[in-house]
């Protein structure tokens, strides 16, 4: 029975992380290609890749556009400079 | 006999060099002389003592 | 007087640096191929005065606010070791990131030049930089220079010396780099931007925006894209194989080892008849043999080196980064695991040290454990003799081996992942795309004359000594007699190697000599072919027709009584295995734990073992009709090692669940 209640939990936990992806604000994984869009926020917990990115030009009122989608990965074009980041990334750059 | 000398002697300058060289490359802790993408850094590693190499990079002098 | 050459990843540190010390360090057309400062002096040609200049090329880093472990050496280099110049080497087509880095240089008080670097790119791009105007703004020189060609590095170092000694000035007020604030160290942030951006208005006039598609865009649409990708991927390496494999490298190789064969003539001649015949034995099939054996593949390996370099040069080998990415991050790995295996394809060492950009401590460590996998620079000629004495030359072998290793390394990281079961740990995968270039026909060259010359310095050291002493070995029994023809399991060597060889029987290469060679390649792995020529008295693996006439007793392959099966078998067995010792020594340096570097080893014995038995007895089956020798008890031993691998992943998951209900 317990063995049931754990594997309900580990269910519940699954699903619930699903269900956050449904609620989420615009951000770059979403975005269209060749337009550029203005920052709005990096939400992400992670300071570290924040203040990494902010010394990339990547910060809130910057411009940033997608140049296109390759595997699971996004080109954008920030300052003048092209790179590839992952969707997790994309997720936490708010449009 | 002499000869036998003579072949002796050849394959211990041989040797002795291969080691030597092996050793003052160790010594000067420049890179290992086996790696392609050699200075990448300090690979002062080399067989044995390959575990004083550690990630530090003031050793690379 | 000390210069530091610092700036971006991939704005052309270390090019400029072998430029002006006339060095040959390790340069790739990506960001993160420098991982540690390297020191060398200015060459003679560019430094006019008398003394002695030195130059620090540092990691490159986007600001002094460190991010990885190797952005922190340069920021640390700089605050702390006092250098007496900073070179600011700036992408010119890349201002207005670049100059962010700049500002926080100026106001070190340390006199600071900016380079101008890859000014040779601006005119096909449509950019206009007014220097003049830049220079007075930033309040420091300028130069303009084009590392890749030499251009400006006179001017570079005769304005180091003239600056050398001046006091540098920040050209704007009041932004103290030293606040521990965070609020106000972000509000400094934003304002050097600003300061950057209204500068680069100034100064740089653009005739194409940089974030419109170019060709280079639609290019890597299709290169890297998420299903041609891995077939694209796949056809490169084919093609570098084949030419070096199948093409030009054997027209070379024939030549080489006509060489070395007369030399072999030649010393025999020259010591006649009364020589002993353990000494001539010695000198000839251990020391002549046994390194000729191994420099044999030179040919064939800087073909291939050359073929690599022009890859790496392209900036090709960065989408692949991003192709496969996709599939190491849904395995649990970060999405920087990727640079270490490709820096792995040329040695692991610098590979394994490469993970240290790997933040965390669980993917650092698989990643470490996982990267000597790739064959590196050392297995090449073990897959080439196998390739072309068992193969004739194929150039899938080669290719099939890159495939084998990245799909192991997938499944590895699978099987990591369910043990430790901490692949939540979030991490973000971001990568500058550096432009595609037509690959430099010279830098190509330059950088496979310098591998191959540490390929003949290893073959002349290490794989001399190890030869040596396998011959001697081979040569005398454990009461130090020589060995009796027809006895010669009674050799030391044998002796040995026997036990190890009997655990090889399921994997269809149960011979003492071959344990005797793949225990060897721990050492180094070239010392397999080493080996194998000593203990088979072989010096040409290379022009086998020749092998066939000279010794009546069949070609290579009967000599060493493998089947193309088993050869397959004892190939895979050697590349997949753990590598060698220097190799172990840096990922224990990089794992920092010794749970984690046992159970690393242990993994990759078990690969090696597996994998090796199933190309065996799949293979055999398929071939034959039968199974191989010994399927049974390999089958047991390959049952242990997926029972511990099962066993660690039950425990594993019933601690979670416990940790789980008491989270409850």
């Amino acid at each position: 029975m317990e063995l049931a209640v754990v594997n309900n939990i580990i269910k519940s936990r699954y699903h619930n992380k699903k269900l956050s992806l449904v609620s989420e604000r615009p951000n770059l994984s979403e975005a269209v290609i060749n337009v550029p869009y203005i920052i709005k926020e990096v939400n992400t917990t992670d300071q570290n890749m924040k203040d990494f990115l902010f010394t990339l030009g990547c910060y809130e009122g910057e411009t940033v556009t997608v140049i296109s989608v390759l595997a699971d990965n996004y080109v954008i074009s920030v300052k003048d400079a092209r790179y590839s980041i992952d969707k997790d990334l994309a997720r936490t750059i708010l449009v | 006999m002499l000869t036998n000398l003579i072949i002796v002697l050849i394959i211990a300058v041989i040797v002795a060099g291969a080691a030597a060289k092996l050793i003052s490359d160790r010594k000067k802790g420049g890179p290992c002389s086996g790696c392609p993408y050699s200075g990448l850094g300090d690979q002062s590693c080399h067989g044995q003592d390959h575990l004083s190499c550690d990630q530090t990079a003031e050793g690379n002098q | 007087m000390k210069i530091a050459l610092t700036g971006n990843p991939n704005s052309g540190k270390t090019t400029l640096f072998n430029a002006i010390t006339g060095k040959i360090e390790y340069v790739g057309n990506w960001p993160g191929v420098t991982i540690a400062k390297k020191e060398g002096d200015v060459k003679k040609a560019l430094n006019k005065g008398e003394s002695r200049i030195r130059v620090v090329d540092l990691p490159g880093t986007y600001s002094l606010s460190p991010f990885t472990g190797e952005e922190s050496i340069t920021s640390e280099f700089v605050k702390n070791e006092n250098p007496d110049v900073i070179i600011n080497i700036v992408d010119a087509t890349n201002l207005s990131r670049s100059l962010f880095f700049t500002t926080q240089l100026l106001e070190l008080g340390i006199p600071v030049i900016v380079a101008l670097n890859k000014c040779d790119l601006l005119h096909k791009k449509g950019i206009v930089i007014k220097r003049a105007e830049l220079a007075e703004k930033l309040g420091c020189l300028v130069i303009e220079t084009a590392s890749t060609q030499g251009h400006g590095l006179p001017e570079l170092i005769e304005q180091a010396r003239i600056v050398y000694g001046h006091q540098q000035t920040a050209p704007f007020p009041g932004l103290n780099a030293n606040v521990k604030d965070h609020a106000a160290d972000d509000r400094i942030k934003h304002e050097r931007f600003a300061f950057v951006e209204q500068l680069v208005k100034v100064v740089e006039m653009r005739n194409v925006a940089s974030n419109k598609q170019t060709g280079q865009d639609a290019a890597d649409r299709i290169i890297a894209h998420r299903v041609l990708g891995i077939p694209i991927f796949a056809a490169v390496i084919y093609v570098v194989f084949s030419i070096s494999q199948t093409h030009v490298g054997p027209l070379f190789a024939d030549y080489l080892v006509g060489w070395i064969d007369s030399f072999y003539e030649y010393v025999e001649g020259l010591m006649g008849a009364d020589v002993s015949p353990v000494l001539s034995s010695l000198l000839l099939d251990g020391i002549i043999g046994g390194v000729g054996a191994v420099m044999g593949f030179l040919p064939l390996i800087m073909v291939l080196f050359f073929l690599l370099a022009l890859l790496e040069d392209s900036g090709y080998m960065a989408r692949v980064a991003v192709v496969m990415d996709r599939y190491l991050k849904r395995v649990g790995l970060s999405g920087k695991s990727i640079i270490p295996m490709v820096i792995g394809t040329g040695c692991a060492i610098p590979g394994v040290m490469a993970t240290r950009t790997i933040r965390d401590d669980r993917q650092r460590r698989t990643t470490a454990m996982l990267t000597p996998f790739m064959p590196c620079g050392a297995k090449l000629p073990v897959i080439a003799l196998f390739a072309g004495v068992f193969f004739s030359d194929a150039a899938w072998v080669g290719t099939a081996m890159y495939f084998v290793a990245i799909l192991i390394i997938i499944t590895g990281a699978l099987i990591v992942k369910r043990i430790t079961n901490e692949g939540s740990a979030k991490s973000y995968f971001i990568m500058e795309l550096p432009d595609y270039r037509l690959p430099s026909l010279k830098r190509a060259f330059i950088s496979m004359i310098s591998r191959a010359k540490a390929f003949i310095i290893r073959a002349a050291t290490i794989i001399l000594l190890c030869n040596a002493v396998v011959h001697l070995m081979q040569t005398f029994t454990w009461s130090f007699q020589v060995v009796e023809p027809g006895m010669e399991n009674t050799s030391i060597l044998a002796g040995i190697a026997s036990p190890f060889a009997f655990l090889l029987i399921p994997l269809g290469f149960g011979a003492w000599q071959l344990a005797a060679a793949a225990i060897a390649g721990f050492i180094a792995k070239e010392n397999v072919v080493g080996v194998l020529a000593v203990v088979y008295s072989i010096t040409n693996f290379i022009d086998t027709e020749e092998f066939v006439l000279l010794s009546g007793a069949g070609d290579v392959a009967a000599v060493m009584g493998l089947t193309s099966v088993a050869a397959l078998a004892y190939l895979m067995f050697n590349l997949f295995t753990p590598p060698c010792f220097a190799a172990i020594g840096a990922m224990n340096a990089e794992m920092d734990s010794r749970n984690w570097l046992w159970a690393g080893i242990g993994f990759q014995f078990g690969v090696g073992y597996t994998v090796a038995y199933f190309v065996y007895q799949v293979g055999t089956l398929m071939t034959t009709g039968n199974f191989g020798a010994g399927v049974i008890p390999g089958l047991l031993g390959v049952m242990f090692i997926a029972g511990v691998i099962v066993f660690l992943i039950r425990r594993n998951d019933h601690k979670s669940k416990i940790e789980l209900k008491e989270a409850v």
